[in-house]
C-alpha cells in the first residue's frame, strides 16, 4: 500500500507540467505524462479493454451467425454478438489552439501552448495505446496543420513531431476554424478542442453546435494561465494584448475583483453552453498537473463504449 | 484683506512643491504580455477616473496647505472695504455723568462746564465728523450719530447717583482702532471731575487703546472744595421707654469746614436738629433724640430723612434716606426652670426687664420648678432658662435635644451643686457643651472682654448685646467659684474668666445652640444677676442684639424688606407689589418667604409699597462717591496718554504683536486651524482613495 501510494506520488509529478516542460522531448513527455497517469490510478478503470474484442450486443435479425458468442448462449440462453475493437474505435480529432493567445505565459513554467501541446501529445498517446485513432489539428485564424486520424502507432511520431515544431502565432478564429473541421470531417468521433476560447462566443457556440449537430463528442479543454485567472499582480502594470497589440495600464489591484467577476460569468457562460450542447467542459489552469484532463478523456471515452 | 508681513506670502511659491512632485513621481509600472484585456477594461475606465480625481484631490489639498501656511505667517487681517462713513472722522466724547459734577463752587457745576466744553467741541470739528457719546457714570451712549444728534443727547444727560466709569469707552476705541481702516481717525474727548474714586476705576483698565488726538478735560474748582455728605444713618432704642435716637454719619471730604444743622425730617417736616461741626477731611457721628410720638406715629415703618443745611457746593449728598423697621416686635416664649420660685427668680425679673426695654421683641415668661418640669412643656417655649438643673433631666435629654434642633435655645447655669451625673447624661447627650469637672471655690473674676473668636469680640463690630456687657462692666463682678469644665470639640467658649477658666460656653445644636454659664444664676458673691449687667447679661442671654431693623440700601445694591404681613395678603406661592420708585416710576417686586426682594435702583430717595400696608426702603449714594479732592492733573493726563495711545506714537505693528493683539487673531489662527486639517484630511484621504 505503502510502495503504491510511493509510487504514485511520484508517478504524479510526471503529470506536472513544470516538470514535463524539463523533458524536452515530445515523445518523453506523453510517455511521462500518461505512464504517471496510470500509475497513479488504482486500478486501471478500464480493466478488459481490450483491441481484439471489446463488448457484446444482443442480436439483431440480420447480424452473421459466426459472431455469435456460443458460449454465452450455452450461459444463458440469450443470443449476443460479440463486438470487436474495430467497432469500438472511435477517431479522435484533436483541435489544439496555437494561436498567439495561447503563447501567453503568466508566472509558471509553461504557456498555454506548452501546456496543450503537452494534454495533445499525452492524450494522443493514451489514444493510440488503446487502439483509437488520433488526428491533430493545429490552427490560429485558419487551420494550420492537419494530420488526419490514424490508429497506427507509428502515426504517434507525426502527430508529436507536429506538436513539437507548432509555434504559436496569428489571431484567434475559433468558429470558422470549428465550422471547417465539421465540415472536413466524415467519420463521427470525439472533437477534443484545447484552446484559451478567447474568440466571439456567439460564433464559437456556432461552430460547436455545428460539430453537435453532425453527432461529434465533443470536450472542452479551456486552458487558461493562473494569472489569467485570478490577476495576481500588483504595482502598476501595462498590459500588452498578445494578439491585437492594444495596451491598457492599470493597477490590476483595484480591478482584480470586477476582472474575477467577468472572467467567472465568462467561464460559466462557456460551461453552460456546453452543457446545453451535450459537451463535456474541463477547465484547466496550467499551473496544476494533467490528470484532471486525462481523467476527463477518459471518462469521456468509457461512456462511449 | 491686508497682510501685517506680506514678505511670507512669497511662501506660497512653494506650491510648486506639490505640483512638481505630482509631475514627476509617475509611478514605475512594468508590462506584461496579456491576454484578457477585455476583461480588464471594464473594472480599469472605473478606477482610471476615481485614480485622477484622487491625485487631483492630493494634489489640491497639498497646495492648499502650503498656501495656508504661507498666509498664516503672513499675518492676515481682514479689513473691509471702508464706505464714505467710514472715512469720516470718529470723535468719541467721555462724559463724566455722575453725581459729583453737580459740585458748582457758586458759577456753573462741573456738569454745566461739561456740557459747554462738549458742545464747544462738536460745534467745531469738521461738518462731516461723526459722534459716539458716552454717559460714564449713566451707561448711555449714542452710537455714531452726526453733529446735531451728538447734541441732543447733550441736552438730555443729566447727573446720576452712579460711578463714572470708563470701560465701554476704551473698548468702543479699542475695536474702532483695530478692525476699522488705518487712516480713520479716532478722537478721543474725555471730561470729567476725576474723583478719587473715579480714578480708582479709571486707572484699574490695563490695555490701552489706539486713538489719535486725545482730549483731557479735569474740571477742578479752583477754589478751596467745600462739600459735607450724610454718609450713614440709624434708628435705636425705638420701645421700651427710652427715647429713640437718630445717629447720622456726616463725612467731610472738602477742604472747608463745615458747620451745618442736621434735620431730622418725617413726612416732610423737620421734627429734631441739631448742629453738626465737621473740620476739612473730617468725620462726625451725630445723635439726635426724636420725639416718641414720631416712631408711635408710624404703622410699621419709619422713613426719616436725615438732612444737612444749605452750605456747600453739592446738594445732592446732603440728605440721607433713613428707614427703619418699628412695628415689628418679635415675642419669644421663656421657660425658667428653678429648683424653686426663689432660685428663678432674679433671673425671671432680669428677662422681663428686658423684654420691657426691648425695642422689637418681647419674652414672655413662664416658671416651672424641678417637680414640675417635663419634656412636654418644651413644646410651647422658645427659649428654656435651667436656673439649675432638676434630676429629671436625664430622662428629658432626647426632648431637650430635639427642642435645641428645632431651633429653640438652651440656656443653662451651673450652680456649685450641679449633679455631675445629669452634666455628664447631658454632655452625652449632645446638649451641654460640656463635660462635667470639679467645682473649684476660689473668688473668679469674669475677663472684661469676650474670648477670642466669640461673637462680637471688638466694640463696635456686630453684635451689641456683647457691647452692652461690656458697658455694663462685667469684669466687676466677683464669681464664688466655678467647675472646671472640660468643653467638648463642637464648643465654642464664649467668655473666660480672668484666670483662664471657661464661664460662658456655647454649642450649636441643630437649628438652635446651647449656652452653658459656669455659675449659679444667683452668685450672691458678686450678685450676677443683681449687678446693673443683668439685662445686658440677659440680653446677651436670649441671643438677640435688639437692633432696630435698618431698611437702607446703597445705589444698585439689591433690596430686601421683610414683608411677612405682605406675604399673607398673598399665600402661598408668593406674590408682586407694587413700589413707587424715588423719580415717581413704578416697579414690582417679589414678596416670598416673609422678604419683599427687589434688584438694585439706579435712583436716590425712598422706595416704597404703592398699596397699604406700606413698606419704605431708603436708597443713598454709595460713600466716597461726592468726595471731590481735586485731582493731580498732571497725573491724569500722564494716565490718559498711557491709556489713549497716539497711533504715531505706537510700536509699528509685527507678527507676534499682531499675534498676540486677539483683535487679528481670529484671522491666523483659523488659518492655522485650517492648514491642520488639510493635513490631516490630506492623509486621510490618500489612503481612503488608494485603490
Amino acid at each position: 500500500m505503502l510502495r503504491h501510494s510511493a509510487r504514485a506520488a511520484g508517478a504524479h509529478r510526471y503529470l506536472d507540467p513544470a516538470v514535463l516542460s524539463k523533458l524536452g522531448n515530445m515523445e518523453l513527455v506523453a510517455r511521462c505524462a500518461v505512464e504517471g497517469f496510470y500509475a497513479g490510478l488504482h486500478p486501471s478503470p478500464f480493466h478488459g479493454f481490450s483491441v481484439e474484442y471489446s463488448d457484446h450486443r444482443a442480436y439483431e435479425p440480420g447480424d452473421e451467425l459466426r459472431f455469435i458468442d456460443w458460449k454465452v448462449l450455452g450461459r444463458s440462453d440469450k443470443i449476443y454478438v460479440k463486438l470487436f475493437s474495430q467497432e469500438t474505435n472511435v477517431p479522435v480529432y484533436i483541435l489544439l489552439d496555437s494561436s498567439n493567445s495561447m503563447t501567453f505565459r503568466g508566472e509558471g513554467a509553461v504557456s498555454k501552448l506548452e501546456y496543450g501541446s503537452y494534454l495533445a501529445a499525452a492524450l494522443a498517446y493514451l489514444m493510440l495505446g488503446q487502439g483509437d485513432s488520433v488526428g491533430l489539428t493545429l490552427f490560429a485564424e485558419n487551420i494550420t496543420t492537419r494530420i488526419p486520424p490514424r490508429s497506427r502507432r507509428s502515426h504517434l511520431n507525426a502527430v508529436l513531431t507536429a506538436l513539437q515544431q507548432n509555434q504559436g502565432r496569428g489571431r484567434t478564429h475559433l468558429s470558422d476554424v470549428l465550422h471547417t473541421v465539421a465540415d472536413t470531417t466524415h467519420r463521427r468521433g470525439i472533437v477534443i478542442l484545447i484552446s484559451d476560447m478567447l474568440d466571439d462566443e456567439e460564433g464559437l457556440a456556432k461552430g460547436l453546435a455545428h460539430l453537435r449537430y453532425l453527432r461529434h463528442d465533443v470536450i472542452l479543454f479551456h486552458t487558461l494561465d493562473h494569472q489569467e485567472l485570478y490577476l495576481d499582480y500588483d504595482g502598476l502594470v501595462e498590459f500588452r494584448d498578445l494578439e491585437s497589440s492594444s495596451v491598457l495600464r492599470t493597477y490590476p489591484a483595484s480591478i482584480r475583483t470586477t476582472y474575477r467577476q467577468r472572467l467567472e460569468e465568462f467561464v460559466n457562460e462557456l460551461e453552460s453552453e456546453a452543457g446545453r450542447n451535450r459537451m463535456d467542459y474541463c477547465l484547466l489552469d496550467t499551473s496544476e498537473p494533467l490528470d484532471r484532463a486525462l481523467l476527463s478523456y477518459l471518462a469521456k471515452r468509457k461512456r462511449l463504449m | 484683506m491686508s497682510f501685517a508681513q506680506i514678505i511670507f506670502l512669497l511662501g506660497s511659491a512653494g506650491v510648486v512643491g506639490p505640483i512638481l512632485a505630482h509631475l514627476l513621481a509617475r509611478p514605475r509600472h512594468r508590462r506584461v504580455p496579456f491576454t484578457m484585456l477585455r476583461f480588464l477594461r471594464i473594472g480599469h475606465i472605473e478606477t482610471q477616473a476615481r485614480r485622477r480625481f484622487r491625485d487631483f484631490l492630493v494634489l489640491a489639498l497639498r497646495c492648499l496647505i502650503v498656501l495656508a501656511i504661507a498666509a498664516m505667517f503672513a499675518g492676515p487681517r481682514f479689513v473691509a472695504n471702508r464706505t464714505d462713513d467710514e472715512q469720516r472722522p470718529v470723535h468719541v466724547l467721555a462724559l463724566d455723568d455722575s453725581l459729583s459734577m453737580s459740585y458748582s463752587d457758586g458759577g456753573d457745576s462741573y456738569f454745566e462746564q461739561m456740557s459747554a466744553k462738549a458742545k464747544e467741541y462738536v460745534e467745531h470739528c469738521d461738518a462731516n465728523s461723526v459722534f459716539s457719546m458716552y454717559g460714564l457714570a449713566s451707561g448711555a451712549q449714542s452710537g455714531e450719530v452726526d453733529s446735531a444728534t451728538a447734541l441732543q443727547f447733550l441736552s438730555r444727560l443729566e447727573p446720576v447717583p452712579l460711578g463714572a466709569r470708563l470701560d465701554d469707552v476704551v473698548t468702543a476705541v479699542r475695536e474702532e482702532a483695530t478692525t476699522g481702516d488705518e487712516a480713520r481717525e479716532v478722537n478721543v474727548l474725555l471730561i470729567s471731575d476725576f474723583t478719587p474714586r473715579a480714578i480708582e476705576r479709571f486707572a484699574a483698565i490695563e490695555r490701552p487703546a489706539r486713538a489719535g488726538r486725545v482730549t483731557v478735560e479735569v474740571l477742578a474748582s479752583s477754589d478751596p472744595i467745600s462739600n459735607a455728605a450724610v454718609v450713614a444713618g440709624s434708628l435705636h432704642a425705638v420701645r421700651g421707654g427710652a427715647a429713640p435716637e437718630v445717629s447720622a454719619t456726616v463725612l467731610n471730604p472738602g477742604e472747608v469746614a463745615q458747620e451745618r444743622e442736621l434735620s431730622i425730617m418725617h413726612d416732610g417736616k423737620p421734627v429734631a436738629s441739631v448742629e453738626v461741626s465737621i473740620p476739612p477731611h473730617g468725620r462726625r457721628i451725630a445723635r439726635v433724640q426724636l420725639p416718641p410720638a414720631v416712631v408711635e406715629s408710624a404703622e410699621s415703618v419709619l422713613a426719616l430723612e436725615l438732612a444737612l443745611s444749605n452750605g456747600d457746593g453739592l446738594r445732592a449728598d446732603d440728605t440721607y434716606y433713613l428707614a427703619a423697621a418699628v412695628s415689628e416686635v418679635r415675642r419669644f416664649r421663656v421657660l425658667v426652670v428653678g429648683r424653686d420660685a426663689r432660685e428663678a427668680f432674679l433671673l425671671r425679673t432680669g428677662i422681663e426687664a428686658l423684654s420691657r426695654m426691648a425695642s422689637s421683641e418681647a419674652f414672655e415668661v413662664v416658671s416651672a420648678d424641678h417637680a414640675t418640669f417635663a419634656g412636654t412643656l418644651l413644646s410651647a417655649a422658645d427659649i428654656v432658662c435651667f436656673a439649675s438643673f432638676p434630676a429629671s433631666i436625664g430622662s428629658e435629654v432626647e426632648a431637650l435635644a430635639a427642642f435645641a434642633r428645632r431651633g429653640g435655645r438652651v440656656v443653662a447655669f451651673a450652680p456649685a451643686d450641679a449633679d455631675p451625673a445629669v452634666v455628664q447624661a447631658l454632655s452625652d447627650g449632645g446638649v451641654l457643651p460640656v463635660a462635667p469637672g470639679e467645682f473649684q471655690v476660689q473668688p473668679a473674676f469674669i475677663a472684661a472682654r469676650p474670648a477670642a473668636g466669640a461673637r462680637g469680640t471688638a466694640p463696635g463690630e456686630g453684635d451689641r448685646a456683647v457691647n452692652a456687657l461690656m458697658n455694663y462692666g462685667l469684669d466687676g463682678i466677683i464669681l464664688r467659684g466655678y467647675h472646671e469644665f472640660t468643653a467638648r470639640p463642637e464648643a465654642t467658649c464664649l467668655w473666660r474668666f480672668e484666670s483662664g477658666p471657661g464661664f460662658m460656653y456655647a454649642q450649636p445644636l441643630g437649628n438652635g445652640e446651647v449656652i452653658l454659664v459656669n455659675t449659679s444664676a444667683d452668685d450672691s458673691l458678686g450678685g450676677l444677676m443683681k449687678s446693673p449687667a443683668a439685662v445686658a447679661f440677659c440680653r446677651f442671654l436670649m441671643g438677640r442684639s435688639g437692633e432696630t431693623p435698618q431698611l437702607t440700601f446703597g445705589v444698585g445694591e439689591p433690596i430686601a424688606l421683610p414683608a411677612s404681613d405682605l406675604e399673607m395678603q398673598s399665600p402661598g406661592l408668593g406674590g408682586t407689589v407694587l413700589l413707587a420708585l424715588p423719580d415717581g416710576g413704578t416697579t414690582q417686586a417679589v414678596v416670598s418667604k416673609g422678604s419683599l426682594s427687589l434688584g438694585g435702583v439706579n435712583q436716590m430717595g425712598w422706595l416704597r409699597t404703592v398699596a397699604r400696608p406700606v413698606r419704605y426702603a431708603g436708597v443713598n449714594l454709595e460713600e466716597g462717591e461726592t468726595d471731590l479732592t481735586k485731582p493731580d492733573e498732571e497725573a491724569v493726563r500722564a494716565w490718559a496718554a498711557r491709556l489713549f495711545v497716539a497711533r504715531e506714537q505706537a510700536e509699528a505693528p509685527g507678527p507676534a504683536a499682531d499675534m498676540a493683539d486677539k483683535d487679528f487673531s481670529p484671522l491666523w489662527r483659523i488659518l492655522g486651524a485650517v492648514a491642520i486639517g488639510l493635513i490631516l484630511s490630506e492623509a486621510m484621504i490618500t489612503n481612503r482613495l488608494k485603490r
